[in-house]
Parts: C-alpha cells; structure tokens; sequence
C-alpha cells in the first residue's frame, strides 16, 4: 500500500534525474540485492554464503540511496533504491533464519519443509492440480459475469420508480437480504441435493451439461450467481445512489424516459464508480469457488485434497494456494490503484470522464 | 405561450407555492426574483414538472400539461431548463452532452445532431471545446454547454434556475452574454435570479416572490425602480446595497 502511494506523493523528482546525477548507489543496491535473492535459491553452500555479503550490500546501497534523495543530494531514483533496501532487507533476513533453523533445528526444518514443499510430490502432480485450476477459473469466470449481470438487473428492479412499482422492490430487497443472509454452501447444497429430483423441470436443467461441463460445475455456477448477484446488487446501489440527483434531472429535463436516464446517464456513470469494490466482490467470489467442491466438483482446491490424502503431505494445496495468489493479488493491486485514482479525482473536486 | 393559473405546491406541511398566475407570451422574457426559499426554483421545477403542482392548471403553447394524464414527455421536449449546477454528464463530452438526448428522444441521426451540436456549441462561444470533458471546462464554460444541450431539443420555452449562483464574478458576465443573445433572438424565458442589472436590462416583466406568493409583478423599470410593496422595497434594498 504504501509503495503504490509513493509515485502519486513525489512524482517528477522520483523518476527524471534533473541535472545529471544519477542515483549510482540506488542502482548498484538492487542489483546486489537482486543477486542476492537469487542466489540463495541455488541449491549450492557456497553460492548460499555469497548471498549475504551481497544483500547485505543490497541494503545498505538502497537505504543510503533513498536517504540522498531525501536529503537532496541526489535526484531521483528514490524508488529503485527503496527497493534495493527492502529485497537486500528481506532476503538477509530469510537467509539468517533459514541459516538458523538449519543449524540448530535442520532435522525439523526438513520435515516442515517436506510437508509443505515437496518438489517431487508437486512435479508429480502438477498437471491435475493445474487442471483443477483451469476448473476453477472457468468457474469463477462464468459465475463473475453472471453475477456481475444479475446483480446489476437486481439493482435496477430495486431502484424501479413509481407507486405501482412498490410490490417488485419489496420482493427485489426481500431476495438480496435472504441471500445475503445465507451461507453460499447452504445454497449450493439446497441446489444440487434436490434439482434433480424436481420432475417437473426439463432433464436439461435437472442435470444440467452444457458446454460439455458436469452437473455440479453448473450447479456451482447457479448457487454462485444468485448469492454474489445479491452482494453486488448492494455495491451497484451504492453506486447508484452516488451519482448526484442533478444527473436524473438533467437527463429527465431533456425528455429522457426514466429507464432511458437511467441507461445512458446515471449507469455509466455509477459503474465507474463501483469497479473496485466490485472487483473486490470478484476476488472473495474466486475464493468462494471452492466449496462447489462438496458436491463433486475437482478444482483446484478438491484436486490439493485428493493428491493429500493420497501421499499424507501437503504440497499440492500449497501449490494451489500459489496460483489462487497469482491470479488475487494483481487483482488486489489494480483494485487499489483505482481507488487511488478515484480518491485523486474526488480531491481535485471533479467527477473524471474516467 | 406559457400560462399558469393558480398553481399551488406543498411539501409536507410546507406550502411552497400559493396561488401563482402567471403569462409568458411568446418572445418575452419574465425575470422572477425574490429572497432565498420564496419558491422561485419551486416553481420552474413545476413548469417542467420535475414537481407536479397540487392544485391549478399549466398551459403549454394552448395545450394543458398538468391534471390527470400529465404530459410528461410534452412538456419536457418542449421546454429547455439551464440549472444552477449545470448538471452536465461528466462521462461525456461537451459535444455529447449537446447531442445525446436529440438523439435518444428526437431521434434524429448522429450525423443531425452532430451538426446541431457544433452549431450551437459555436453559437455560445465554445467552437474549440467540443471534444473537451466536463471536468477540463470552466464554470462558465460549462454552463454555456448546459444552455447548448436544452436548446438542442428546440424547446417553445427556456427556463434558467439561478443559473450564475455558482459561478464566479469573473465567469457570469459570459453566460449572461449568451442569455442576452437569446433574448434578443425572441427565445420565450423564465428567468429566476439575483442578477438585478439583467433583470432590469433584458426582462419585458419581472416577478417578485415572497413566502410562495406573487408580491408584486410589471414592467422592470416599476418593479425594480419604483416599487409599491414594503416587502419589494425591503428586498431590492438587500440586493443592491452590497
């Protein structure tokens, strides 16, 4: 958090070197650090050792560098050099407990080690776990769109004017508390327990296959998007109510129908205004995707359990945590940036085309 | 031709407009001022109908808009309304705040309202800003998009709510320029405002408000110069001593 405010706080100065004097010292600092970092991963003792000398350069390079530029004695390149210190800081830190616990307790670290990072256990099974992935981004993909539409009609009904109208708004806010206040695992049991006994519906929907995907796939899918549908209907309203009165009245003014503001004026304008919350609700909504595994489903969650119970070790769940992080945090990330912009834009007093 | 006859408006226990009468002829301009809350924006809000009156009658062009089967649409196309906060579309340009609505409402072509669009930008000075957002233009600026966007939909009738309020000093000259041209042009207007000097300059009848009621009302040289009431007389002193 703080480093993503840092280019927004000392723009110019941090990135041109006005007058020539490069920042030599923030530079040399990463690279060492960098070194370092890498090389602590070479299986080798004597590439290991080479590590600290370098990150411990690594560190004390970047933190002088930084500090010139506070000082003002050099221009530019605060950023480089902050991170130099802060690889050269945390790979000399790794080093000296991995370097302790190997000395003093080698035999247990070796045991930690195994049951959470076994390499031969994770090559070994890298393509189911990766499968089982796949599954899940498929079904996070799927429901995500999904809810993202639903949830918006959901918002839309809610905020449908007019007397006449009072009896749809009453059901529309009946069903989001009812979802919202329910577990996703309840609905998603409510739903694959007892669909495909429901003879009245048509076989296609009772055991649902299309696009070649399984029935609890779908069933997922189903429980997925009828209860984020209802958290994101609650973000999209929030962005609704946002947008100033001014806009509904501007638009009514020119002769807009109510829905024709709604769609060309206050929507736009409200989305805008949601996308990092509700990239927010996507995140949580990924996660959440593994519990569809209860019915049946092998994603990447259900594929680390089978490799677990399997080989008694753990390794293959800690593989999917990773690849549920490479996916999370960019997510996390682009999330803040545009809450940054947006709190940028709100102090400088304009709303932003953007 | 704008009449209202009688026209009464309560909100809650408040009552906001009682028993105003009122004749726009066409081509003239009525300038309606009075103190804060005296129910001058109240009352342009109820010629458009963004608040229906309770009791009284509207008459659009000979045509009755208020009652059962309220014509909405009617009154909406046929009359342009300028707010005191602009109220442009930030998302858009300046170009498709002017032309969304001739499309989505008129529908006329993009290329009609296009060129629509970048005449009436140009008429009110704004040729080199067309493409620009809301957000990069000036108070002033925007204000005159906003007074381009209403024309667009060829209204009978303009209505402008104290449309320099929220501008600074510097910027009102500008928007009071091109409200002048319009009125010399014959555009029909309900003009509320605190700007006495246009009041007294471009208004053929000026209206003055107090409590929801219609105090006093003529030509702007009685009104303003020689007013009858206490109340009048009261306010102007307010208003011009500063």
């Amino acid at each position: 958090m703080e480093e993503a405010s840092i280019p927004a706080g000392a723009p110019p100065a941090a990135t041109e070197p006005a007058g020539g004097r490069r920042n030599v010292l923030g530079v040399v600092g990463l690279v060492c650090a960098v070194a370092g970092a890498v090389l602590l991963f070479v299986p080798n003792v004597v590439f290991a050792v080479a590590a600290l000398p370098l990150a411990a350069a690594g560190l004390v390079c970047g933190l002088l560098g930084a500090k010139k530029v506070d000082r003002g004695e050099l221009e530019g390149g605060r950023n480089l050099a902050l991170a130099g210190y802060v690889i050269g800081a945390l790979t000399l830190a790794v080093a000296v407990l991995g370097y302790g616990l190997t000395l003093f307790a080698g035999d247990d670290l070796e045991i930690f080690a195994e049951q959470y990072f076994d390499r031969a256990i994770i090559d070994d099974n890298l393509g189911f776990v990766l499968e089982g992935f796949w599954e899940t981004v498929q079904l996070s993909v799927i429901s995500g769109v999904l809810a993202l539409t639903w949830g918006l009609i959901l918002a839309l009904i809610r905020r449908a004017p007019g007397t006449a109208m009072a009896p749809v708004r009453v059901v529309t806010i009946a069903y989001i508390d009812a979802l919202r206040g329910v577990p996703l695992l309840l609905v998603i049991l409510l739903i694959s327990g007892s669909i495909p006994f429901l003879d009245f519906l048509p076989e296609a929907l009772r055991i649902p296959e299309f696009l070649g995907k399984s029935d609890p796939f779908w069933f997922g899918v189903l429980a997925i998007t009828l209860t984020y549908g209802a958290y994101m209907a609650e973000v999209y309203r929030a962005g609704i109510e946002a947008v100033p009165g001014g806009q509904m009245e501007a638009a009514r003014s020119l002769g807009m129908s109510h829905p024709q503001a709604m769609r060309n004026v206050i929507v736009p304008q409200a989305v805008r205004k949601v996308v990092p919350p509700l990239l927010n609700d996507f995140i949580a909504l990924m996660k959440d995707t593994s519990l569809v595994s209860v019915i049946g489903l092998i994603e990447v969650v259900q594929a680390g359990r089978d490799v677990q119970s399997e080989f008694f070790n753990s390794s293959a769940l800690t593989l999917g945590a990773l690849l549920f992080l490479l996916v999370t945090i960019p997510l996390a990330r682009i999330t803040d940036r545009l809450l940054a912009g947006q709190q940028a834009r709100v102090q400088r007093g304009g709303a932003g085309p953007a | 031709m704008l009449l209202l006859e009688g026209v009464h408006k309560r909100f809650g226990p408040l009552h906001v407009l009682r028993d105003v009468n009122l004749t726009v002829h066409q081509g003239s301009v009525v300038c309606v001022i009075g103190p804060s809350g005296s129910g001058k924006s109240t009352l342009l809000r109820c010629i458009n109908l963004l608040e229906p009156p309770d009791a009284g009658r509207i008459l659009l062009e000979g045509t009755e808009i208020t009652g059962t089967g309220r014509r909405t649409n009617f009154v909406r196309k046929g009359v342009g309304m300028v707010f005191q906060q602009f109220n442009l579309f930030p998302h858009k340009t300046a170009l498709e705040n002017v032309t969304m609505a001739q499309q989505k409402v008129l529908g006329r072509s993009a290329e009609e309202a296009r060129e629509k669009g970048e005449a009436l930008l140009g008429r009110v000075g704004l040729d080199d800003k067309v493409r620009e957002y809301p957000e990069r233009l000036s108070g002033g600026q925007q204000q005159r998009v906003a007074i381009a966007r209403a024309l667009a939909m060829d209204p009978h009738v303009m209505l402008f709510d104290e449309v320099t309020s929220a501008l600074d000093p510097e910027l009102i000259k500008e928007v009071l320029d091109v409200m002048r041209e319009l009125a010399d042009e014959g555009m029909t207007m309900v003009v509320v405002t605190h700007e006495m000097g246009f009041a007294r300059e471009v208004a053929d009848h000026v209206m003055f408000m107090d409590e929801g009621a219609v105090v006093e009302e003529g030509p702007p040289a009685e009104v303003l110069e020689r007013p009858r009431e206490e109340r009048t007389r009261g306010f102007l002193g307010l208003v011009l001593e500063h």
